[in-house]
C-alpha cells in the first residue's frame, strides 16, 4: 500500500528531530518526537514500512520483526487519525533514498504521537476558520 | 431591475473574481468623495481609508494608527448595505464562511451573527469592507480588514501573527499563546511602564529579518483587569459584550510615538502555573510555532502552508521561553526587561 504524507488541510513542519502536524480543518495539533518523527520522515521520503522498520532497528540495535510490527501499528494509527493517507507516493529517486536515514540514539522506544485538541472549542467559535477554497458559488439572479 | 439583480445576471456570465473586481471599481467610482477619510499605517503598509459615514469611522478609526499621507499600499472603502448593494456578491449558502483567491482578487465572506464581506483587488490596491447590517462584531472592530492585510503580505516575508508585542532598549518580545494566556495583561503592563507597544492581538512580523511592526493601536481588556490599568486607560472605555465575553475596547492612539515596532529579541509564551512572581523556563522553536500558528492560520484565510512556513521561521528567529507572568502584573515589565537584557 502506497502512503503519502501530503494530506489536504494538514500542515507539517520539521524542527530538528521533531515534527509538528496541524490539521487546518479541525484545529487539532500533533507532536511527533523520537521514533515517531523518524517514521513520519521515512514515509515522507517514500520508504515502505518494512524499510523504515529495518532502518530504525539498525539505528537502535533492535529486533527487526518486532520493530517493524510496531512501526506498522503506528502507521495504522496515523492513517486512522488522518495524518497520512493512502495514495500514490512520490516517485522514488536516488536522491531521496540517500537523503533519509533515521536519527535516533539509545534503545528503540515505540512511536506515538501527542495530540493537542485544546484549541478546538475556541476554533469552533471563530466565524472564519472553515472558510475553504472550494470557490465562491454565486447566487442565481432573481427578477424582482 | 434592481442593481443586485443586474449584478446577479452578470454573475452568471463572469467569474466571481471578475464580478468582485467590477463591484470594487464601481464602489470607488461612487465614493470619490467620502464623509470621512483617514491615513493610517498598518504593519509595513500605508493605507488610505474612506468611510461612507461618520458612524463607520467612529466604529473603526480608533483601532487604526493614523498617520500623515504617504505611500498608499491599500486604498480601503468601508461601506454598508445602505450605501451600496453588494448582496449579489454574497455567495450561495450564505451561512458558510467563504474564501476566494482568483485572478488577483482575494475575498472573504464572514457570516456569523454580524456578517462582513472583505475584498481586495491586489493589482489595483483597492479594497472594500462591506457591512450588510451596518455593524461589525467587536473583534473585527479591534482589527479591521486584517484579512486584507494578510492578502497583501502574500509573497512577501511579512506575516500577521497572533500575538502581542512590546519592546524597550533591549529589543522586542513577541508574546505568543492562545486566548486568556495573559498576552494583553503583559503587553499593557509593559506599555504602562513606558515600553513601546506594537499590539496585544495581532502584529506584523518580517519572517526574514525579525522586524516587528504594529498593525493596530487597539487592545481588548477583560473587566477584571480594568482596576490594574485604570489610570493608564482613562476613566471610560467602550465595553462590548459578545457571546457573554465582556471586553473594554481600548484605543491606545494616545500613546503617540510609543506605538511602534522594532527588532524581535525573544519570544515569550505566557502560561499560568501558579507562580507569584514572573518565572521563565526555556522553550523550543516548536513550542513557539504551536503557540503562534493556530489562531494565526484560522483567523487569516488563505495560503495556510505559506503561513506555516513564515511562522516556523519567526519561531526560529529568537530564543523562546515559557513565562508564568505571576499574580502581580506590574512586576512583569522588570522581569521581562531583565530576561531580555540577559540575552
Amino acid at each position: 500500500m502506497a502512503l503519502t504524507t501530503s494530506v489536504p488541510l494538514l500542515i507539517s513542519q520539521q524542527f530538528d528531530s521533531e515534527v509538528v502536524l496541524a490539521n487546518y480543518q479541525n484545529g487539532v495539533y500533533y507532536n511527533l518526537d523520537g521514533s515517531a518523527a523518524q517514521v513520519w520522515l521515512g514515509l515522507k521520503a517514500n520508504r515502505t514500512v518494512e524499510e523504515i522498520g529495518s532502518a530504525v532497528a539498525t539505528a537502535t540495535a533492535g529486533d527487526v520483526p518486532s520493530i517493524t510490527q510496531q512501526v506498522q501499528a503506528f502507521v495504522d494509527s496515523m492513517l486512522a487519525e488522518g495524518l497520512i493517507a493512502e495514495g500514490v507516493a512520490d516517485a522514488r529517486s536516488e536522491a531521496s533514498i540517500e537523503a533519509w536515514a533515521p536519527v535516533l540514539s539509545g534503545a528503540f522506544v515505540a512511536p506515538e504521537f501527542q495530540r493537542f485538541d485544546n484549541l478546538r472549542e475556541l476554533l469552533l467559535m471563530d466565524p472564519v476558520h472553515d472558510a475553504g477554497d472550494e470557490g465562491w458559488p454565486l447566487r442565481e439572479p432573481h427578477e424582482s | 431591475m434592481t442593481p443586485a439583480t443586474k449584478a446577479g445576471r452578470c454573475a452568471s456570465l463572469m467569474k466571481a473574481s471578475g464580478l468582485i473586481r467590477q463591484e470594487i471599481a464601481a464602489i470607488f467610482a461612487e465614493t470619490a468623495s467620502v464623509p470621512v477619510e483617514a491615513y493610517a499605517r498598518c504593519g509595513p503598509f500605508g493605507m488610505h481609508i474612506g468611510f461612507a459615514s461618520q458612524d463607520l469611522a467612529g466604529m473603526f478609526l480608533p483601532a487604526y494608527i493614523q498617520s500623515t499621507p504617504s505611500t498608499i499600499d491599500l486604498d480601503l472603502r468601508v461601506i454598508t448595505a445602505a450605501h451600496h448593494d453588494l448582496s449579489a456578491l454574497v455567495p450561495e449558502a450564505a451561512e458558510k464562511p467563504r474564501l476566494l483567491i482568483e485572478d488577483g482578487i482575494y475575498s472573504v465572506w464572514q457570516p456569523a451573527v454580524i456578517p462582513v464581506l472583505y475584498a481586495v483587488d491586489l493589482t489595483a490596491k483597492r479594497g472594500i469592507a462591506w457591512l450588510p447590517k451596518g455593524d461589525a462584531p467587536p473583534w473585527i472592530r479591534s482589527r479591521p480588514a486584517i484579512s486584507l492585510i494578510h492578502a497583501m503580505m502574500h509573497d512577501t516575508p511579512w506575516c500577521a501573527v497572533h500575538g502581542a508585542a512590546v519592546g524597550h532598549d533591549a529589543g522586542f518580545t513577541l508574546l505568543a499563546g492562545e486566548g486568556h494566556s495573559g498576552k494583553t495583561t503583559a503587553a499593557l503592563a509593559c506599555t504602562k511602564a513606558g515600553w513601546r507597544y506594537a499590539g496585544d492581538d495581532f502584529v506584523a512580523v518580517n519572517s526574514a529579518t525579525g522586524q516587528i511592526e504594529p498593525l493596530f493601536c487597539s487592545a481588548r481588556l477583560r473587566p477584571a483587569l480594568v482596576e490594574t490599568f485604570q489610570n493608564f486607560i482613562g476613566e471610560t472605555t467602550a465595553v462590548s459584550d459578545f457571546n457573554g465575553e465582556p471586553r473594554h475596547e481600548l484605543s491606545l492612539a494616545g500613546l503617540g510615538d510609543r506605538i511602534g515596532g522594532g527588532r524581535l529579541r525573544a519570544t515569550f509564551i505566557p502560561r499560568r502555573r501558579g507562580a507569584a512572581s514572573p518565572e521563565f523556563a526555556p522553550a523550543k522553536q516548536s513550542d513557539a510555532f504551536r503557540a503562534l500558528l493556530p489562531t494565526t492560520a484560522y483567523e487569516l484565510p488563505g495560503w495556510p502552508n505559506e503561513i506555516a512556513d513564515k511562522v516556523a521561521k519567526i519561531a526560529g528567529l529568537a530564543p523562546v521561553f515559557f513565562v508564568d507572568t505571576g499574580t502581580a502584573p506590574m512586576e512583569i515589565p522588570a522581569a521581562f526587561a531583565h530576561q531580555l537584557e540577559r540575552l
